[in-house]
């Protein structure tokens, strides 16, 4: 991975310039590479991860990586997060082959994902389904190098993370045939799209819109993440336009989320989860998706979100395990994938 | 005033002194201490003895992953006494953690938690046990405040560790409640190392947010080593306040005394949030109306060099910004859309 060799190269600069003071001056700092993710101190989780690496699969999007994912199964089944997945999806494992991923099943709730690349025998993931990690154990997140991405532990034991709604980004009022734009936010899932101030969104998720709170009730039913498929009138032009929905923290700015984004991204969708825990490892959102391993290498969760400074969200190895029998074989998940949108959004008129 | 204290957390960031301001602080004789009256009985703050740890706790890089298990049944064994002594606090309409030190219920605190001495405060013990407490004495100068619970206990507690015994390298612990006190949720426990320290503060990598300040940092021997203060922005930037603000001046914050006066220094701010790159420093956010808006920022850039040098990472380049005083221009090389441009920004002070 190109990345990483790039990263251990920075840090080796690092620990150059760290280490000549150092002589000079009674130890005030320590040097980068000793830090809890530096590379001297993931080196040490190399036996961990030597196995979970070749069971991890770098998910791409548009020949960008986007997640991490699992291999659940040795005839090509991956699991990932699913939020991430809008657009043409492959898998690069470990040692570099990269190979064309299929969109199988999802389910939005766990906003997990389960893809099919034609690849076989493959090494699969061994779970830890007794029990699930205890607080203050160490894990790991293997990425398809010998080191692992990042290392942490575990901060709060399972819970439920409360739901969180989709935002759209348009400030709308009452009209004949809808909802009227009124304002469109910069940067949100609706300016992606294309909306315009002046278009009336008349269709959401093929429901006609009687008014404007009618299209805010449809609107929080699906969550961040998720694709909001619209039908919108401009300049009496029906067209379809499909908003990728956001978080209104991450739209809107505000204080507490600031902080909590001081250190690096958010993924998109980062409540809602049946079953999750917390630990304190700092990923990066297109870290999340993959394995997560305890010192013995067994997988215990599948990192879903990356949610705030001090928190990254996992579902527990049972949760997912049982998910993937479910995600294979049920229609009701195969017909979820819609909810991602198209991987080639039609054109958007370009009248007012 | 919750947002007052989030706010205090967040300038904090900005207030933080340059390191060569700090040394200079730190180089400048006190004048000495004035005698105290022999009859008067001097209290003392209850400091653990030295505990020596295994070598495996304490190797600079651990050998093996059986000295990483051993590191984990520490702190396995450890998390129950320091979860049951860590608690959350609510100051009017502020809120922030606190943790207790003694059998009759003395709680450290941070002073931009707690305010100003005798005031009251509801004490969130994480058994479910809701208590009332006063304030007693702060240091604003270090961000040190002491605290005591109503009612004799005994209390749930864990012991200050030493001064002298705190080495940078040394793993800790950090407990606390991120985004304020929830039922039902322990405080949350966060593994780091101490990275650095300075007369004013401990930084460790230890990752913290609102609602930690005040919270405990831990050694792998328990004891308290410092008290959650203020961030910064790279992930690795956590400032406590080290365990001397309270036993150096433990009879005035037993007297309730306020003392020290917030330093008036103002650091260099530049107002943006970014993650490494391959090229320097991704821009991830810009901060309203702050100088790198101002001089047309934007999210997305990638900042390749700064003032001609080149940059490696996000927090190399929020080392150099330190380095420079509030008033002073830097250039910015960024990369927008893979186009060169370059941009001069007037740093603000904060």
């Amino acid at each position: 991975m190109r990345d990483a060799r790039w990263h251990q190269r920075l840090l080796v600069g690092v620990l150059m310039f760290s280490v000549v003071p150092a002589i000079a001056a009674p130890p005030k700092r320590l040097a980068r590479d000793r830090f809890k993710n530096g590379v001297a101190i993931r080196t040490v989780f190399r036996p961990v991860v030597s196995g979970p690496s070749r069971t991890t699969v770098c998910v791409l999007v548009n020949e960008r990586q986007k997640a991490l994912g699992a291999i659940v199964g040795a005839e090509g089944w991956v699991v990932t997060k699913a939020s991430e997945l809008t657009g043409k999806i492959s898998c690069r494992l470990k040692g570099g082959a990269v190979h064309p991923a299929q969109l199988v099943s999802l389910h939005v709730e766990h906003d997990l994902a389960l893809l099919k690349i034609s690849a076989k025998n493959l090494p699969v993931v061994s779970w830890k389904l007794d029990q699930d990690p205890l607080v203050g154990q160490w894990l790991a997140t293997p990425g398809v190098t010998d080191v692992p991405e990042a290392v942490g532990v575990v901060s709060i034991r399972r819970r439920t993370i409360p739901r969180q709604f989709g935002f759209l980004g348009v400030g709308f009022e009452d009209h004949a045939r809808g909802a009227r734009v009124t304002q469109v936010m910069p940067d949100s899932g609706a300016s992606l799209a294309g909306l315009k101030k002046g278009d009336v969104i008349i269709e959401v998720g093929g429901m006609p819109v009687a008014a404007g709170a009618a299209l805010r009730d449809q609107i929080q039913k699906f969550l961040p993440g998720e694709t909001l498929p619209l039908r919108v009138l401009r300049s009496k032009i029906e067209f379809d336009a499909y908003a990728k929905l956001g978080s209104r923290a991450q739209v809107v700015p505000d204080r507490g989320q600031f902080m909590n984004k001081l250190g690096g991204q958010l993924s998109l969708r980062s409540g809602g989860f049946p079953a999750a825990f917390a630990h304190d490892t700092v990923l990066k959102p297109e870290q999340c998706g993959g394995p997560l391993v305890n010192l013995y290498g067994q997988t215990v969760g599948i990192n879903i979100a990356r949610v705030g400074r001090t928190e990254t969200h996992a579902i527990p190895a049972k949760v997912v395990k049982e998910l993937v029998e479910e995600l294979k074989t049920s229609r009701k998940y195969a017909a979820a994938v819609n909810r991602l949108g198209p991987a080639m959004p039609p054109p958007v008129p370009l009248v007012r | 005033m919750r947002h007052l204290c989030l706010w205090a957390l967040l300038t904090g960031i900005v207030t933080l002194p340059s390191p060569r301001g700090i040394l200079n602080a730190a180089d400048s004789p006190a004048p000495p201490p004035p005698p105290l009256p022999r009859q008067v009985l001097v209290p003392t703050a209850p400091v653990s003895t030295r505990v020596p740890l295994p070598a495996s706790l304490t190797r600079a890089v651990p050998r093996s992953v059986e000295e990483l298990l051993e590191i984990q049944q520490r702190v396995r064994s450890l998390i129950g006494d320091l979860s049951r002594a860590t608690v959350g606090l609510r100051v009017g309409r502020g809120a922030g953690s606190g943790v207790i030190i003694s059998k009759d219920g003395y709680v450290l605190s941070a002073a931009h938690v707690t305010g100003a001495p005798n005031r009251s405060v509801t004490v969130f013990l994480p058994d479910g046990r809701v208590v009332r407490g006063k304030t007693l004495g702060h240091n604003r100068r270090l961000d040190a405040s002491l605290l005591k619970i109503n009612g004799e206990g005994p209390w749930p507690f864990c012991k200050i560790a030493r001064p002298k015994d705190v080495r940078v390298g040394d793993w800790c612990l950090a407990l606390g409640h991120p985004g304020g006190f929830q039922r039902n949720r322990p405080p949350v426990v966060r593994l780091g190392r101490v990275v650095r320290m300075e007369s004013q503060f401990v930084q460790s990598d230890c990752t913290l947010v609102g609602g930690d300040s005040g919270g405990p940092l831990f050694d792998l021997a328990g004891n308290v080593i410092g008290i959650h203060s203020r961030i910064g922005a790279p992930t690795e930037w956590n400032f406590h306040v080290p365990v001397i603000a309270f036993t150096g001046d433990w009879p005035r914050l037993l007297a309730g005394e306020s003392f020290g006066q917030q330093s008036r220094k103002k650091a260099p701010v530049l107002g943006i949030n970014g993650v490494d790159d391959k090229r320097g420093c991704k821009v991830t956010g810009v901060a309203p109306n702050l100088p790198a808006a101002k001089a047309g920022v934007k999210e997305g850039d990638i900042i390749v060099r700064c003032d001609g040098k080149p940059i490696e990472g996000f927090g190399a380049l929020f080392d150099l910004v330190h380095e420079k005083k509030p008033g002073q221009k830097i250039r910015l090389s960024i990369r927008r859309l893979e186009k060169p441009l370059e941009i001069v920004v007037t740093l603000a002070g904060g």
